[in-house]
Order: structure tokens, then C-alpha cells, then sequence
């Protein structure tokens, strides 16, 4: 059935928007789909595992339904189950959101063949572009400068060993099917092969489905810098500028922002008409990024393309005034971009702050626990995209992401401004977090230079931190020694603590049976 | 009462009386007074001087992690009467040495056998949270005299993985 041909909502003319979406997500992404949804006036399912039955999303949703068990290979990989889900809700569309299934194009095919439409890219584009060793043979193809590398299938360490004696270390290791930062290693020397290989394999399988490994050179001191794209069925595409995506941990990024600092116009537009050629000879609908390296004296490369919406899409809608969500499933319904878009220019200058469950101090440890307070910052110029509730319990099963605090300026300057406030109003307590390590780059002269490249967070790390003040560490002191005074107190009869395993275990065993007898549908 | 704290590298020690929400006495030579207001879901107003401190906070064993909207401050109480046996808890006596979980996790892969011979720096373990990796390897070359954990199992932050002597 093409997506024109879907049963009409309303009178209005041209193709419909669909009634019913189910989202294949959890958390942040799961919500901010949720809300164009509402503002649309279509309904949205949400899916969720045993481990998220009172997440914000489940709350957020016109309907949830369950899938299975907390790991995610049980219920948010699972495509039978969520298209089960999608036929008992009568959902006619499904948004993918990131990670996930989101690039798998087993599942976008599954849909298309149980008579959904998929609100991303066909099965075969996203197997053409999906797969990075794909996309790397595409680029070249296409004339778009890719970064030296070894993609062999069935590789092994010997072959790598061979491949970075001629080409020199340190190489990274990536996972074919990746994204995310997952199944990634950086390797600086022969020894380290066989043992980068094996994590990145077993990391790639859990977190894909797919432990194909390849390796390239590893480019130190590049920046990361992606392009949004938009395609319609009808081959229409627009390119929406770049994102600097320098700022990261384990490959993934922390800190986004729009434009970057080191494109100027024409380059723009030569990265935008690189991201469109490859797109449009792959058969490539809906929104899609094109993901390049820049390396020390300028050269860009072709990295990958990401076949679905980025975390850190927030920052091109807010210099381009679009909700990409929305974008998404216009043209998933068949709807055209405009004939003619006007050449792009961004308007002003936004950033994102990952909030994520993570210790910085010590290196970005994933920290699972309740959120006993969450006090997300407003006022102008500031947007919070959030996943989690005060109350809430950050489960060790999914990603540590929290929310992304956004804002925008008419300057860069005006948008680290209005981030440096947001930051400091921003609390989050019973997990460590990423805020005061943000907190920190928006201090930071380099930053505010703009000079930032992916080993940007860790030089920042290495450097003695900033000091609170006398007032604020005599606050902290005094803070300190009342909780100490007060835990002192209770003591004695604190056998009943959340920190007793045999009392968790109970109540989680419990709570489990109670999911099982009562999914939400029931009165 | 007298509490030895540490901050930033530095033992402090606080005398302070307490009166309801209000401390009054000294942090070393600095005459303090001060209200500590619980606000609930770890969250202190700390009123100081003409100042208001919203303190949010985690807690890590004995340290307190604070954040008061700017820099972030860790605080250890120093207790007296625990600091004998806390620290230097993961070697014991005769090279043995004690690694324990650093975050809760799965175990994914265990890659040595009970008795089996390592290298230091040598990955033994594998233990994965919020969808990473975390390869856990040997402190030190010798013998893994114990192995209590097998693939596919939950551990807690702090439970015994393997010791090696």
C-alpha cells in the first residue's frame, strides 16, 4: 500500500497524516516523538519493557503496550512483538526513533510487509547506507573522500595487524552495523588487536545483531561535523546545514552545536551537495545525516550516514524554525517538500548539552539509580528534551541519556550564554551527571574559541578542575556533616533501606507479578 | 560535636552545635552560622550569611558528591572509629589482591579458569551497564585463586569478581 493511499483523517486535502503511530522507543526520543505526535492530533502507542512500566513515556502515551522482559534483546529488538503491539493498537505507522531497530532493515521491511509504514528510510536504502562498510564503498563511488580503512569480511587480527603495520597506528575499530559509539575501539598498537577486536565483536552483536568489524585509520585532532538531510518519495531533497559534533566520550557525543565553527558558506554547500548525491543514487527517503571527519589542516571525509534521526536533531530545528519529527512523518505519508526550498541559511546559533546518568570524574561511568529530584531550567531561549521523572529509576539495562538541555542565541556567544544559566539552574540528585562537566566547557576559553576536536573532553579532564568558591565549599562542608548527623540518627533501624537486596529483589518480584496481570488496557 | 571532613584534598575539622535547622561554630579557624534545611529528594537549602545554596547531592559510601549550580564539591567524612578498616580493603596480607564490580552490570564473559596463570593488565572479566563494555582486567601478574562470577550473572557496584594472588 503506498503511504498516499492510507484511509484519509479529516478533510483536508492532499495525502493524510496518519491516526495512529506506535513508537518502537523508550525515554527521551520515545517522548519527544510523543509530544509532535499530540501537536498533530495523531495518537501514540508506546512499547515498553517490564523494566519501564512507569516510565515518562508510558505515562506520556495515549496507549502502552508491554513487550516483554528489562534486557533489550527481549523487548525493544524484538520486531514480533512490537509489531504484535502495533496490530492490537491499530497503529498505522511506526516511528523508530534511534537505536534500537531504528537502522535495522529486517524490521523496517517487517513493517512495510505487516502493511505499516515505516517513518524512516526502505529497507534497501538503509541496507545500501546503513551498513558503514556499505556507505564507505558508496561515498568512494560516488567521488566523496572516505578514510583509509580495511573492511575485508570475516576479518581477522592478523589481517589488521598486516593491514596498520603498512598504514601506521592508532586504527579504530568499528562495528559495520553501528552507531551510538557501540562497538567502537580506538587501537594504538599491534598488541591491543586481538583484544579490541573480540569487544568490539561481542559489543557489536549484543547492541546489532551483527559482529561485522572493520577498521580505519584513526584521524587525532578531527573534528566531527555531520549534515542534515530531508528526501521525499519523490526524490526531492534539502540539505539543513551542519552539526558540529566534536565534543564526545567513547565516541559518542556529549555536546552538539549549530553552525560549526569551522564551516563557512561554500563548504556548506559542497558538504550538503556530497550528502544529497549519495542519498538520492541510494534511493534514500526521509530524514537522514551524513556524518564527516575534518581533519588538522581542513580535509573532510565521509564517515557514515545514519539512517535515522539524531539524538542531537534539536539544534537544527532551532536555527531552522522545523520540528524534523514532523518533517519525518509528513513525508513518510507521502507528502512532498516544498518545490522549490530556499537555500538554506541558519538562523542564529544553538547547542545541546547531553544530560546523561554518568560520573565524568571518573571516566563517564555509567551510574544506574533513582532520580530522587529532577529540576529541569526554563526561561527564553532554553529547551529541555527529557526522558525521565523525578522518581524515576535509571535502569542499567538501557543508555544512560537523561534529557538534552538546548538553547539558542542569535550568536554563538548568546547561546553559550544562555546555556552557561540553563546549566547552573539545571539539578539533578541520586545519580551523578554530566551537568557540572558542561558546566565546565561553557567556562572554558578553548571552547569559547571554538577550538574543539574529539579529544577535546579528555584534555579537559586532565586539567585540575574549577574551584566552588569559599562560600559555596563552606555550604558544601556544612551539607556534608547534616547528612552525616542525620544518617548517624537512623542507623539503628535502617534495616528496612532500599540498599537491602533481599527487600529489592522482594518488591521487584513482586512488581513483575503485578505487570503480568495488569498491562494498562485494563481498567 | 567534631566531624573531620575532607575537601578537595584538605581534612577540615567542623565543631559545630545544632539548634533545630541552625549549626553554629567553627570549620578550622573560620567562625561559621548557618541554616541546613532539608527540602526533600536530596535536596538541601543551605543559608549562609546573606546567601542561599540549593544543594543537590549523591552519595558514594562515605563521600558525599554535592553540586550547588557551579563546580561540583566532593566531601569525605572522615569517621574515626571506621577509618581503620576502610581503604586498602581490596589487598590482603600476602599480595592478594581483590577486584571488585565498579558499577552494577551483567557479566558477558569470563575469560580465565580458577587457578589459571595472568598477566597484569590482562582482561579477565567482562561486565556490561547501560550498553557498554567494561573489560576488567588483572592488577598484577600471578594465580586467580578465586573466580565468583559466571557469565550472565548480575552483580551489584562493589561485589568480588576475582582475586588474584
Amino acid at each position: 500500500m503506498s503511504p498516499a493511499a492510507r484511509t484519509p483523517r479529516g478533510s483536508g486535502k492532499g495525502p493524510t497524516l496518519f491516526r495512529k503511530i506506535l513508537i518502537a522507543n523508550r525515554g527521551e526520543i520515545a517522548v519527544r516523538v510523543i509530544r509532535t505526535c499530540r501537536r498533530l492530533g495523531i495518537s501514540s502507542v508506546a512499547v515498553c519493557s517490564e523494566a519501564d512500566r512507569n516510565s515518562l513515556h508510558v505515562r506520556m502515551a495515549d496507549e502502552a503496550w508491554p513487550i516483554g522482559p528489562a534486557p533489550a534483546p527481549e523487548s525493544y529488538l524484538r520486531i514480533e512483538a512490537i509489531l504484535e503491539a502495533a496490530k492490537r493498537s491499530g497503529a498505522e505507522a511506526i516511528h523508530p526513533g534511534y537505536g534500537f531497530l531504528a537502522e535495522n532493515p529486517e524490521f523496517a521491511k517487517a513493517c512495510r510487509d505487516a502493511r505499516l509504514a515505516f517513518i524512516g528510510p526502505s529497507a534497501p536504502a538503509m541496507r545500501k547506507l546503513g551498513n558503514k562498510i556499505e556507505g564507505r564503498r558508496r561515498m568512494a563511488a560516488a567521488g566523496v573522500p572516505v578514510i583509509p580503512g580495511v573492511e575485508k569480511r570475516g576479518l581477522t587480527a592478523g589481517q589488521i595487524r598486516t593491514w596498520a603495520d603498512r598504514i601506521g597506528y592508532p586504527i579504530l575499530l568499528k562495528a559495520a552495523a553501528g552507531g551510538g559509539g557501540r562497538g567502537m575501539r580506538i587501537v594504538r598498537s599491534p598488541e591491543e588487536v586481538e583484544g579490541a577486536l573480540a569487544t568490539a565483536r561481542s559489543e557489536a552483536r549484543s547492541a546489532f545483531g551483527d559482529d561485522t568489524v572493520f577498521a580505519e585509520l584513526y584521524l587525532e585532532g578531527a573534528r566531527h561535523i555531520e549534515v542534515q538531510i530531508l528526501v521525499d518519495h519523490e526524490g526531492r531533497g534539502i540539505s539543513l546545514g551542519e552539526r558540529e559534533c566534536s565534543i564526545q566520550r567513547r565516541h559518542q557525543k556529549l555536546l552538539e552545536e549549530t553552525p560549526s565553527p569551522v564551516v563557512d558558506e561554500a563548504t556548506r554547500r559542497r558538504l550538503g551537495s556530497y550528502a544529497l548525491k549519495a542519498c538520492r543514487a541510494a534511493g534514500y527517503v526521509n530524514a537522514g545525516t551524513v556524518e564527516f571527519v575534518r581533519d588538522l589542516r581542513g580535509r573532510f571525509y565521509f564517515l557514515e550516514i545514519n539512517a535515522r534521526l539524531q539524538v542531537e536533531h534539536p539544534v537544527t530545528e532551532a536555527v531552522t524554525g522545523l520540528d524534523l519529527v514532523e518533517s519525518q512523518i509528513r513525508i513518510a505519508a507521502g507528502e512532498p517538500l516544498p518545490a522549490k526550498p530556499r537555500a538554506f541559511r541558519p538562523r542564529g546559533w544553538a547547542l545541546e548539552c547531553r544530560i546523561l546518568a554518568e560520573d565524568p570524574e571518573n571516566g563517564f561511568r555509567p551510574s544506574p539509580g533513582r532520580i530522587s529530584l529532577y529540576r529541569p531550567p526554563t526561561g527564553p531561549r532554553v529547551r529541555v528534551d527529557g526522558g525521565v521523572a523525578e522518581g524515576d529509576e535509571v535502569s542499567l539495562h538501557y543508555d544512560s541519556l537523561l534529557a538534552k538541555l538546548i538553547t539558542w542565541g542569535r550568536s554563538r556567544r548568546e547561546a553559550v550564554e544562555a546555556m552557561a544559566a540553563a546549566l547552573a539552574e539545571f539539578r539533578i540528585a541520586g545519580v551523578p551527571t554530566t551537568l557540572a562537566f558542561h558546566r565546565r566547557v561553557m567556562a572554558d576559553p578553548e571552547f569559547l574559541r571554538g577550538e574543539i576536536d574529539t579529544g577535546y573532553a579528555g584534555r579537559l579532564l586532565s586539567r585540575p578542575g574549577p574551584e566552588a568558591g569559599p562560600e559555596a565549599e563552606t555550604a558544601a562542608l556544612l551539607a556534608a556533616a547534616h547528612l552525616h548527623l542525620q544518617a548517624a540518627r537512623r542507623r539503628p533501624s535502617s534495616a528496612a533501606g532500599s540498599s537491602c537486596h533481599w527487600v529489592q529483589a522482594g518488591r521487584q518480584a513482586q512488581a513483575a507479578r503485578s505487570f503480568l496481570r495488569n498491562p494498562w488496557r485494563e481498567p | 560535636m567534631k566531624i573531620e571532613a575532607r575537601i578537595r584534598g584538605a581534612q577540615r575539622l567542623l565543631s559545630l552545635s545544632r539548634e533545630g535547622d541552625r549549626y553554629r561554630g567553627r570549620i578550622g579557624d573560620l567562625e561559621v552560622e548557618a541554616d541546613v534545611i532539608e527540602k526533600g529528594n536530596n535536596l538541601l537549602l543551605v543559608r549562609l550569611g546573606g546567601r542561599s545554596f540549593d544543594v543537590t547531592y549523591w552519595q558514594d559510601g562515605r563521600e558525599f558528591h554535592l553540586d550547588l549550580g557551579g563546580a561540583p564539591v566532593a566531601v569525605e567524612i572522615l569517621d574515626p572509629l571506621r577509618s581503620a578498616s576502610a581503604g586498602g580493603s581490596d589487598s590482603d596480607g600476602a599480595g592478594r589482591r581483590e577486584i571488585r564490580a565498579a558499577m552494577p552490570g551483567k557479566v558477558v564473559a569470563v575469560k580465565v579458569k580458577p587457578g589459571e596463570d595472568v598477566r597484569q593488565g590482562q582482561g579477565l572479566v567482562v561486565v556490561e551497564a547501560m550498553k557498554m563494555e567494561n573489560e576488567v582486567s588483572s592488577p598484577k601478574s600471578g594465580k586467580v585463586v578465586a573466580l565468583e562470577v559466571v557469565p550472565g550473572q548480575t552483580v551489584e557496584k562493589g561485589a568480588l569478581l576475582f582475586c588474584v594472588e
